[in-house]
């Protein structure tokens, strides 16, 4: 009885100090291998935090993001395929409608200088914004997005941990998404395990002549370790008579960066399928036959290559727990 | 060396510590001589415009003395926007003994701010003053309509942006400014539309030549009465 009544009196003061726990986020050390190039990314203006990863997390995750809240970054973006959008050319949005590209994977991110196809975001924290806007894509307003997420009472308590504000601001609301994202880093291929040289870690011979292949041949565009330069380029491809993609020419309006696109990296490009900016080849063998007309490859060296591009999937990336949809 | 220390030892004495004072910007929309109110009816080339938003970004303020820098605002950026009053009017901190002449500063935003991810305040991508579908601020926004444009509903939009060379659309502005405490600055959106030719430009919302060559002509209404 007397422990009933002493239980009555702690609650609201229990209460009381929950309401106000300090503020008091959890670093985050971004952590990346040996050897690899100093990442771009601005941590130091977003630094992260475990809490401000798992607001990020949510709302990647999270329909709100949409006009009509029917779906979210995971829609064109899934986890187990590199986080982009598989067997479909062109990704699609809210009410069926189609876009322009094919959804890029994302991975290393922290070491992007520009996102999207064309380099239309120069920065990752502000990338998010051209997706739920495109009236093809997401197709809501970001401050409306702000304001239903402000309404939300859990949302509050998260940003309040992450940020310590609780009412959400378009601000807060990018850099925790750019946040979750920065953790996509992939480093365990089987590649890297053998450039890491460890035990029990080695390419067969067909890869062993591939990796040689790749160096000669496609090395100075999908640049190692991230197996990107970062770089525009146009690789040949003639442009689509409906969707006339001019690229980066769209962007800054300068005529030698036309039909221009970024250079993708090719880490998981097992599971990226399909490829290129608008998805027009649904194998690897169909992408090699496109770069065979400049590159002199024979169907053997081909074949080599495929089996060096295999090394490049990284397993415990995909299936990596802490970055799928977040289970309570 | 002792006449230094004499000196210094004049200065603490004499000079009270640096007391501060209030200036306060006021930023005064107009069409010609009328005060601009939203959606109110003007006349422009014999025909009647409306005017339905003006929002535009002040940043970097400064105060020059016989052209030097003699004063900055720390982390200036201040978003002015006709359908928000408060935003229309706001204070500078100075100190008192400061001496100028000029009023500095720019119509836009820098392009260092422009590439360093999502910013807080007035400057938070919400604010409807950030392109979705390419990085970049909205250095001046003007809306409304009129016979005058051939677009659908009679409509005009001017978005005024871009950061990056050769089109970099951000304005230095330089005024002369009283020695009250408060300055006006007339903005002159009928200037900028006399000039302006609605039937052939009255959409525009990309960074470009267009975009640059309206940005010089945006940073030409602003004035400031010296009485």
């Amino acid at each position: 009885m007397k422990n009933k009544y002493l239980l009555a009196c702690l609650l609201p003061l229990l209460v009381l100090v929950a309401a106000r726990l300090p503020y008091a986020p959890d670093p985050l050390p971004f952590r990346y291998p040996e050897g690899w190039p100093a990442p771009v990314y601005a941590f130091d203006k977003n630094p992260l935090t475990r809490e401000g990863v798992a607001l990020g997390r949510r709302l990647f995750y999270d329909p709100v993001l949409s006009g009509d809240s029917s779906i979210s970054c995971s829609n064109c973006h899934l986890s187990y395929t590199a986080f982009t959008h598989v067997d479909h050319a062109l990704s699609h949005g809210i009410g069926d409608s189609i876009g322009l590209r094919n959804s890029a994977t994302l991975v290393n991110l922290a070491w992007s200088r520009s996102f999207m196809w064309d380099g239309a975001a120069n920065h990752l924290d502000v990338q998010a914004l051209a997706p739920i806007s495109d009236p093809d894509e997401m197709g809501e307003n970001f401050a409306h997005v702000v304001k239903k997420v402000q309404r939300s009472r859990a949302y509050r308590g998260l940003f309040y941990q992450a940020f310590g504000d609780s009412n959400a601001t378009g601000q807060h609301l990018l850099q925790a998404l750019a946040q979750f994202q920065l953790t996509f880093v992939s480093a365990n291929a089987r590649y890297d395990r053998v450039m890491r040289g460890e035990a029990g870690a080695a390419f067969s011979e067909q890869e062993q002549k591939g990796y040689a292949l790749f160096r000669t041949h496609c090395g100075s565009c999908h640049q190692e370790p991230l197996f990107t330069s970062g770089d525009f380029a146009r690789n040949g491809l003639p442009p689509d008579s409906l969707l006339k993609d001019m690229g980066r020419m769209r962007i800054t309006g300068n005529p030698e960066d036309s039909l221009k696109f970024k250079i993708p990296t090719l880490r998981n490009i097992e599971f990226s399928y399909p490829y290129m900016h608008d998805g027009r080849f649904s194998s690897l063998q169909q992408v090699l036959r496109h770069y065979a007309q400049r590159i002199p490859l024979s169907p053997d060296e081909r074949t080599d290559l495929m089996a060096f591009l295999l090394t490049l999937s990284d397993k415990e990336f995909l299936f990596n727990p802490n970055l799928s949809y977040p289970r309570k | 060396m002792q006449s230094l220390i004499f000196l210094w030892i004049c200065r603490s004495v004499a000079v009270p510590p640096a007391a501060e004072k209030e200036i306060h910007i006021r930023f005064r929309p107009v069409f010609q001589e009328q005060t601009l109110v939203l959606g109110q009816s003007y006349e422009l080339k014999g025909q009647p415009v409306r005017i339905e938003t003006l929002r535009f970004y002040v940043s970097q303020i400064a105060l020059i003395r016989k052209g030097k820098t003699v004063w900055q605002e720390a982390n200036s950026y201040h978003l002015v926007d006709l359908a928000e009053d408060t935003s229309l009017f706001f204070g500078l901190t100075l100190p008192s003994a400061i001496k100028y002449d000029s009023l500095h500063f720019t119509l836009g935003i820098d392009s260092l701010t422009h590439v360093s991810g999502a910013m807080g305040g007035d400057l938070d991508p919400s604010k409807g003053m950030y392109w979705a579908w390419q990085s970049g601020y909205i250095n001046f926004k003007l809306e409304g309509s009129s016979p005058l444009s051939t677009a659908r509903g009679h409509g005009f939009q001017y978005h005024l942006g871009g950061y990056m060379p050769p089109y970099a659309s951000a304005r230095s502005i330089s005024l002369r400014v009283p020695k009250a405490e408060q300055w006006t600055i007339r903005v002159n959106v009928g200037d900028f539309l006399a000039h302006t030719d609605l039937a052939e430009a009255h959409t525009l919302m990309s960074p470009g030549a267009r975009a640059s060559a309206l940005s010089d002509r945006a940073a030409a209404i602003f004035s400031c009465d010296e009485k």
